[in-house]
């Protein structure tokens, strides 16, 4: 599937949730379907989705230590291991993973090669932009969700409201500007461009790349839309909400359409995530190239589905050589006379003698 | 052979820009020079790996058994419940890139399929397919495709392009390990004879004789006297190396490589010449002709075959010493 | 197969409890980190024998060689035995430097031929995977007159020479322990005049 085929069927694909969402906004006698049924199912199929997927995951077993050690090993008492790296204990582990899983550590090494062929000449720069997209992506998505807890407790906890004022520190424009919505804008642009401008990149994408990325785009656009363009009724906006949080469900009138784009997108993104690539999420956490010790020579990992194996032993092995290891002076188990694999001659000879 | 390769010159002129056709769409064409000759069908019937047969990869046809399909299916649910390493890069790939510079395959090739991405996405295409719902649904949009006879081809073509190295896995932010990926998909085509000579041949070496080369005993032991004959030649003095000696508090394990050809033989001298001076102060070692092999070519068949190579290692130390000092090889 | 000794042997073929744990009987250092599977690499054997002064070595034996060490893949990916080669090269030779940064320990090279890939009929894919592994030896063969490449796989022994014809001509291929070989100084030796190759030593070139 060419560059072009994928974008089209991916921008199709929201095209078509953005308009379900604002069918689903514009006409009154579908709001409790839009603002209550789906987001419910969207959640209980996210929240079920994921759990699967985990205990999938989990069913198979880690047959053996396969770590990748990328720094010293623990030996000898006055070689220094790296410790972060090729961890040996499980707390040693446990702060490679949290590196791993907080500072994207693995991204951090990433180099670009670079082939001179009027001289031959490779080299390795050190790459930074994608390790910083990547982080401000996940970082600013991450302090979005965080705000918007505000729409989903009451009273809003003293923590989002310390987020927001952090997060909005900038104080421009009314309301104030709240940066993280545009750092993720901007980040998801940024991995976007980079998908369609090197050449590489264009070639692996799958439409499966792309549409994940224009539908959280899409949640971006339509939520900063909301908050600077088009007014909407906060208000009803958070009664809905906490109505879907508090389990006692209501449907106010008179929300923009926009609003149930917004949230129709959100659950479609909620609803996704267990079946594609998003796992991401949780399969870090249980990926045994990292989250293994590197000890494997000192405590032995047990392999549950171990079983025996037809090997060639050294009872066969000498019963072959025999003659061969007597001629090389190679001490052997069992004389020629009372071996089975005698031959006649020999035999002859031993009576003979 | 040799003067078949390309001159440094033409070699360096690599074109890293993918073709304009799309991966799925670019036929793979096996070349003369990249791809390795099949397995001799002697060794894998010594080892009892199926379907022994004589067969070229430039043949079209590889001589199958029918239900293959089925076998490699099989083959890869069953290992996908055995290996949670398998289901896991499988699943969480994003396809961020990073891993695509950093195999030196593709560094030398420029062919798409050798970034470690995919050569991955080789076999992902089929796992979704046969084991997501998506990807029963809509094929290629969400990149599945069915396991075709074409498909094999590019697996046993490209992952034989793979050294299982781990390159690629230091810098994958999920460290996805495009060894542990290639380990099974050998392992899958090994399950229909699909195998390189290089490789079948030393595993049935090594379950024979307990060495890669082949090299018996009382060869093994004339080897050995051999290079004592040189040391003693350059330093006036001859080490007395022992061989399947019981008790001995030290087995040492090297591979047979080093016993064998230049320059790894100067290597094996120094082993001899250390071992010598140390047996002055005390150590107590020998070498062994059944376990004679400090390298591991089943890893590169199957865990299987690893670890019925294997098993003359502690045999022969259980007879011979109570640890093992081993030089060996890298992976396998 | 270091990999597999490391990462696969004992959950294949273990427990080992028959076994004592290994401990290196001239220096008397327990090899902590082995005590499972009992198998302990050469070089972390040796390395432990020079720390402890165990060892009377002549690096100037070496001083022909301008080395730089290969890290094979499976020992430094799969394992982390990088420092215990370079200790073992530093102390039997005068002439050491590292290739750039980002081709040496846990991000090397493949030797280009790994993983069972050595035969002769790919030399070209051998040549092309092998290029920059090839590439970062020609930049400390340019720059530092670097004439020895050493490893500690035998595999690289058999790989790495074709490659560097190929590439770097001048550069030859060595395992650590034919370095350790030739600077050992055994009692009752004689004089020696040639390396285990037969070159003529530093110094002998004209006695020959």
């Amino acid at each position: 599937m060419n560059v072009w085929m994928s974008l089209i069927v991916s921008l199709i694909a929201i095209g078509a949730v953005v308009v379900v969402g604002a069918i689903g906004g514009l006409v009154p006698a579908l709001h409790p379907v839009f603002g209550v049924v789906i987001p419910y199912a969207a959640l209980a199929v996210f929240i079920l989705g994921f759990i699967w997927r985990v205990l999938r995951w989990a069913k198979s077993p880690v047959p053996f230590p396969i770590a990748t050690t990328a720094g010293q090993q623990k030996s000898l008492p006055w070689i220094k291991q790296d410790k972060l790296e090729n961890p040996s204990t499980r707390w040693q582990v446990v702060d490679r993973m949290i590196l791993e899983i907080v500072l994207f550590r693995s991204l951090f090494r990433n180099t670009r090669m670079e082939l001179y062929k009027e001289n031959g000449k490779l080299t390795y720069g050190w790459q930074l932009w994608l390790w910083a997209f990547a982080l401000a992506f996940h970082y600013s998505f991450l302090v979005v969700v965080l705000r918007h807890l505000r729409f989903f407790l009451d009273p809003i906890p003293l923590p989002v409201t310390l987020l927001e004022s952090v997060d909005g520190f900038l104080q421009v424009g009314l309301p104030s500007v709240m940066i993280s919505g545009f750092v993720l804008l901007g980040a998801v642009g940024y991995l976007l461009v980079r998908r369609l401008y090197v050449p590489f990149m264009r070639y692996i994408s799958l439409p499966s790349d792309y549409f994940p990325l224009f539908l959280i785009a899409s949640i971006a656009a339509t939520g900063i839309l909301m908050r600077y363009v088009v007014r909407v009724d906060v208000v009803g906006v958070r009664e809905l909400t906490l109505g879907i949080a508090t389990l006692n469900p209501v449907v106010p009138d008179g929300i923009n359409f926009l609003f149930y784009i917004h949230l129709f997108l959100v659950c479609v993104l909620l609803a996704y995530f267990p079946f594609s690539k998003l796992m991401h999420l949780g399969g870090i956490f249980m990926s045994p190239t990292r989250n293994l010790r590197g000890n494997s020579r000192e405590f032995r990992h047990v392999n549950p589905w171990n079983y025996p194996v037809k090997t060639h032993t050294y009872d066969e092995y000498e019963e072959e050589f025999r003659d061969r290891m007597i001629e090389a002076g190679l001490p052997v188990e069992k004389q020629p006379a009372e071996s089975g694999s005698a031959t006649d001659t020999e035999s002859a000879e031993d009576s003979a003698e | 052979m040799a003067d078949e390769v390309p001159n440094p010159q033409e070699m360096i002129n690599i074109d890293h820009r993918p073709p304009a056709t799309g991966w799925m769409d670019t036929p793979t064409v096996l070349r003369k020079g990249i791809y390795c000759y099949a397995g001799n069908p002697k060794s894998l019937e010594y080892v009892g790996l199926p379907n022994p047969r004589q067969w070229h990869p430039e043949d079209d046809d590889w001589k199958l058994p029918e239900n293959w399909v089925e076998i490699v299916l099989d083959g890869l649910r069953d290992r996908l419940d055995r290996f949670r390493s398998l289901k896991i890069f499988m699943d969480i790939c994003v396809r961020c890139g990073a891993c695509a510079d950093k195999c030196h395959y593709f560094i030398g090739s420029g062919d798409p399929k050798n970034m470690p991405v995919l050569r991955a996405e080789l076999l992902r295409s089929v796992y979704r397919k046969d084991y997501s719902l998506a990807g029963k649904i809509l094929g290629k949009t969400v990149g599945a495709r069915k396991l075709t006879y074409q498909v094999l081809k590019e697996w046993w073509y490209y992952f034989f392009q793979c050294s299982e190295c781990r390159r690629c896995s230091v810098f994958c932010p999920y460290g996805i390990d495009t060894a542990e990926i290639t380990i099974l998909a050998r392992e899958l085509m090994n399950l229909l004879g699909l195998n390189i000579d290089w490789i079948a041949t030393p595993v049935a070496n090594c379950y024979r004789t307990g060495n890669h080369l082949g090299i018996q005993p009382h060869a093994y032991v004339d080897m050995l006297d051999f290079f004592c004959d040189e040391i003693e030649d350059v330093t006036g003095v001859r080490p007395k190396p022992t061989f399947n000696r019981k008790g001995a508090e030290i087995l040492f394990i090297t591979p047979s490589g080093d016993v064998f050809a230049d320059p790894g033989t100067y290597t094996a001298m120094g082993y001899l010449i250390l071992f010598h001076y140390l047996e002055q102060m005390g150590l107590d070692i020998t070498w062994s002709t059944y376990a004679s092999e400090g390298g591991n070519f089943g890893f590169f068949t199957s865990h299987e075959m690893m670890k019925r190579l294997n098993a003359p290692r502690p045999s022969a130390w259980g007879s011979s010493g109570s640890w093992a000092a081993n030089a060996a090889t890298c992976g396998g | 197969m270091w990999r597999v000794i490391h990462q696969y042997m004992d959950t294949m073929n273990g427990p080992t409890d028959f076994m004592e744990d290994p401990v290196n009987p001239i220096t008397g250092t327990r090899f902590e980190n082995a005590k499972s599977t009992k198998m302990v690499h050469i070089t972390e054997f040796t390395a432990d024998l020079i720390r402890h002064n165990k060892l009377k070595l002549d690096k100037s034996r070496n001083d022909n060689l301008v080395v730089t060490f290969h890290d094979s893949c499976n020992p430094s990916r799969g394992m982390g035995l990088l420092d215990e080669p370079r200790y073992v090269i530093q102390n039997t030779c005068n002439h050491f430097y590292e290739m750039p940064p980002n081709t040496i320990r846990e991000q090397t090279f493949c030797c280009g031929s790994g993983s069972g890939l050595n035969a002769g009929e790919n030399l070209e894919l051998r040549f092309r995977g092998g290029l920059p592994r090839a590439n970062a030896v020609r930049h400390v063969h340019e720059k530092h007159g670097v004439n020895m490449l050493a490893c500690v796989c035998a595999i690289d022994r058999a790989a790495l020479p074709p490659l560097m014809e190929y590439w770097v001509p001048g550069v030859d291929v060595t395992g650590v322990h034919e370095l350790v070989g030739n600077a050992l100084v055994l009692d009752g030796e004689k004089e020696r005049k040639t390396d285990l190759r037969g070159e003529p030593l530093p110094g002998m070139e004209e006695e020959e």
